[in-house]
């Protein structure tokens, strides 16, 4: 079956040279920074230094675009929302402002191998718990998607013609049916790969072979992330008067 | 010291489902057992108990000669290497190396020691150049063999293997067993599949719930009774060869191989 890779181009690209604990670092900043902006020119510096960072990363804008995709429900929602309630200025700044920090974690994800990642947020004590359900997370994914594509071929097999109107009574019943026993079916799976896990040794712990030391490129990245943020900040509070 | 030893082990699922019963029975280090039985007898259910996953609930199960507790599971669990009959219940990471590498790293072994590992399981296993491919692209004999190289590259002193032949195709069946029978491990196999066990295995212990039989193939495929009790079917060349036997009112013992059955058939035509 056809899975959507997490770690398709993040060994690949020149960002991944990076120590994954100031990327982390970095973004979060960056997306804290955000969450205070209101006005569209501070954003836009921001979603630009990004868009930069991505053709650096040399990540195909299609991948972005569809992982932008992916988020694309709620931030219409919230900009609707906002629109609706607050006039079309905050709609845009709404979606102005997560559609900047989806695409800073775009950034971050893409370019980090996810088990880098997981023990980035292990460096930054990040609660066992915490990283364990991350894990969890990435691989079920994968084994919901599949349970879910073998249930829908059984019952296409079966001549199951339904699911085209939500108001076709039937075909509700056998999809509300298929999604109990997909929970049930992977749940016995879970208990499979969790059992293979512990047989291999895991203890909870996130462990890879990369041991990050940070660098001179290192407080590069950093400087310009943290430089990003304390700019739009300065423009957004009206410290640099910026006149086009 | 035996490399696992069961005295009276039994285990009783969550929801009251009773899946063995009195189990006893002992492997020797660098002895191969295959344990044989029909579906639900409770085969995968003892491997994971072998493999101090699951803890008996009653009876005693050693590891190694260290009897099988919550406190040492996780220690007994490095000395056993086990093979999940679904790849896809084993395969984890991202890319081929990575999930043979999951193991070793696990285990806290030094840079080159978890390099040099998954470079020699990869060639015993014959995935040399799989390195960074997606596992979940890969075909279902390919994934089997990573899934084999993650065991491999543990150097765990025992194996478990839980029907490792399923669901493969005949040239995918074979490499299987090409790899598996140039193991020098203690090797414990799960399997219907006897014509498996005959070619990896010197030793079965056939279970339903409880141990029906444990000894030699050659007194198992002569056994009507067990065979019957245990629902299990003597493979192809054992059936011809008991009818001809039956019809010539012959009295070799019955082959377990082609070589076998191809040697009494010569001896005989030329009697």
């Amino acid at each position: 079956m056809k899975h959507h890779e997490i770690d398709q181009y993040a060994k690949q690209s020149p960002l991944c040279r990076f120590d994954p604990r100031v990327k982390t670092l970095s973004t979060i900043v960056l997306v804290v920074a955000i969450a205070f902006l209101r006005e569209p020119l501070p954003l836009l510096l921001c979603l630009g230094f990004l868009l930069v960072l991505v053709s650096i990363s040399g990540i195909p804008a299609r991948h972005v675009g569809k992982s932008y995709v992916l988020a694309s429900s709620f931030i219409l929602f919230a900009f609707l929302t906002m629109w609706y309630s607050s006039g079309l200025d905050e709609g845009v700044n709404v979606f102005l402002r997560i559609s900047t920090s989806v695409v800073a974690l775009i950034v971050l994800t893409t370019t980090t191998p996810f088990f880098d990642l997981l023990k980035a947020l292990r460096w930054f004590k990040v609660p066992v718990i915490i990283s364990s359900l991350l894990l969890f997370t990435y691989r079920f994914i994968f084994v919901f998607q599949d349970e879910l594509e073998r249930m829908k071929l059984a019952r296409l097999a079966r001549g199951f013609k339904g699911g085209k109107s939500l108001l076709n009574k039937e075909a509700l019943r056998t999809i509300a049916y298929t999604a109990g026993m997909i929970l049930v079916r992977s749940n016995a799976r879970a208990n499979n790969i969790y059992d293979a896990l512990l047989s291999r040794g895991y203890t909870g712990e996130i462990k890879t072979l990369n041991s990050p030391r940070a660098g001179a490129k290192d407080a590069a990245l950093a400087i310009a992330f943290v430089g990003v943020a304390v700019l739009s900040l300065c423009i957004q509070t009206d410290v640099i008067i910026w006149t086009l | 010291m035996d490399a696992l030893k069961l005295a009276g082990v039994g285990y009783v699922y969550s929801d009251g489902i009773r899946a063995l019963e009195n189990i006893s029975f002992s492997v020797g280090q660098g002895e191969r057992v295959s344990l044989v039985g029909p579906n639900g007898a409770g085969k995968s259910t003892l491997l994971r108990i072998l493999a101090g996953l699951y803890l008996p609930t009653s009876g005693i199960a050693e590891i190694m000669g260290t009897q099988l507790t919550k406190k040492d599971a996780e220690r007994l669990r490095r000395n056993v290497g086990f093979l999940f009959q679904d790849p896809d219940d084993q395969i984890f990471m991202p890319t081929v190396w990575d999930d043979v590498a999951f193991g070793p790293i696990n285990l806290g072994l030094p840079v080159d020691e978890v390099k040099e590992r998954v470079r020699e399981a990869m060639r015993q296993t014959g995935i040399e150049g799989y390195e960074e491919r997606v596992p979940h692209h890969l075909s279902f004999g390919e994934k089997k063999r990573v899934a084999i190289a993650g065991v491999l590259a543990m150097k765990a002193p025992i194996l478990l293997l839980d029907e490792p032949t399923a669901n493969l195709d005949p040239q995918g069946r074979r490499d299987l067993i090409r790899i598996l029978d140039a193991l020098s491990e203690t090797v414990v196999l799960a399997t219907h599949d006897l014509s498996v066990a005959f070619e990896l295995t010197d030793r079965a212990v056939v279970l339903k719930k409880t141990k029906l039989y444990d000894g030699n193939f050659r007194t198992l495929v002569e056994d009507d009774r067990t065979l019957a009790d245990a629902s299990l079917e003597l493979p192809s060349l054992c059936r011809l060869m008991k009818t001809w036997r039956d019809r010539t009112g012959g009295s070799f013992p019955l082959p377990l191989t082609v070589e076998e059955a191809l040697s009494i058939l010569l001896r005989d035509s030329f009697r």
